[in-house]
């Protein structure tokens, strides 16, 4: 079973608490194994904390192509985020393309963009987010069709054609103004 | 419609700059002519930016003297570009100040896609050394002091487009969404 994460290494996406949400799962569950795909200042720092904490099934597997990570992603199991802030969170979209649930800190934006389709955790609180990906790993029958809804609702509201007409409207009415 | 497209790129890849590539391909897609300005960078080969153009400047991956070569050669290649748009999309970034400046000089509307909106306490809370301090200050200094100049913002989402009003922007703004896929 695999777990996977996309995203830059940095403060604001606390790679820590990845790291102790896979120890947690691990504990429970056995052996998982969590990718981290993406590259960031703290790459160094975090692949020794996870040596220090004797995490062998953490792997940080950096910058991957497109058509890379996109395998990846359909090989996995579950997607998680750690992330504290976001504007958007493009992965999960991508996550909820390759049919997987989706385990997040609540943030409000994820609401916004994604409706209700990820499981949220109360923000900073490991132990309920390891739950959630343990949860999200037995793959129960209400979560399969939540994922598949996330997907339809992803392909409706963010292809190129809808991004392309929503943005092409507002530059019009932006040239338009005096 | 004939958009000229501006991002900044670095070594490490960016959702942002990956959003924004293939906004401008779905602009395109949606049957404007497109062309984007950016450097080389981690989204070289990651993103197909077809059917948009895209032109690569060339500067060294460094910090700090990355991005300033970058705005330096900016200035050669914006005046070139610029006369052929009729309206400019820049990525948030260190770019803004330099893209409103000359869009404005050339008379075309200049418009921001804005991604997360961070404050400055966020940004000084997460830099890990006292160097990356003041790079926090400058860049947040040069992302959003510029919106004040420009013509128009385009927010990812609602949660954008209320910290940017929260944080005093006042001028025109719609929410687009990002491209997922």
């Amino acid at each position: 079973m695999r777990v996977i994460s996309v995203s830059r290494l940095e403060p604001s996406k606390r790679p820590y608490d990845f790291l102790a949400v896979a120890q947690r799962v691990c504990a429970k569950r056995g052996p998982v194994e969590f990718v981290w795909v993406g590259d960031g200042t703290m790459r160094m720092k975090v692949v020794e904390e996870a040596k220090k904490m004797g995490l062998d099934m953490v792997r940080f597997v950096g910058r991957l192509s497109e058509d890379k990570k996109n395998l990846l992603l359909h090989q996995s199991d579950v997607y998680v985020s750690t992330s504290e802030s976001e504007g958007f969170a493009l992965t999960l979209g991508e996550a909820f393309l390759a049919e997987l649930p989706v385990v997040v800190y609540d943030l409000p934006v994820y609401n916004e963009i994604y409706n209700d389709f990820p499981l949220k955790v109360k923000m900073f609180d490991v132990n309920e987010f390891s739950e959630k990906v343990s949860l999200a790993l037995d793959k129960p029958d209400w979560l399969r069709t939540r994922v598949i809804q996330a997907k339809r609702f992803v392909e409706q509201n963010y292809s190129y054609q809808s991004v392309g007409r929503r943005a092409t409207q507002a530059l019009n009415e932006i040239l338009k103004l005096s | 419609m004939r958009i000229l497209g501006v991002t900044e790129d670095s070594r490490f890849l960016a959702g942002g700059r990956i959003a924004f590539i293939k906004l401008m391909k779905a602009l395109a897609y949606a049957g404007n002519s497109v062309t984007i300005l950016s450097s080389i960078g981690a989204t070289l080969g990651v993103v197909d930016p077809q059917p948009a153009r895209i032109i690569r400047i060339n500067v060294t991956q460094a910090r700090i003297v990355g991005p300033l070569l970058y705005m330096f050669k900016l200035f050669f290649h914006l005046p070139r570009q610029i006369p052929q748009a009729e309206i400019i999309l820049v990525n948030s970034g260190y770019t803004v100040y330099i893209v409103a400046l000359l869009g404005r000089l050339f008379r075309r509307k200049v418009v921001v896609l804005q991604h997360d909106v961070l404050g400055l306490e966020y940004l000084q809370s997460i830099a890990s050394t006292t160097s990356r301090k003041y790079t926090s200050v400058l860049r947040w200094i040069t992302i959003y002091t510029p919106l004040r100049i420009v013509d128009g913002v385009l927010c990812i989402s609602d949660s954008t487009m209320r910290r940017l009003r929260g944080m005093g922007y006042s001028g025109p703004a719609y929410v687009v969404g990002n491209v997922v896929g």
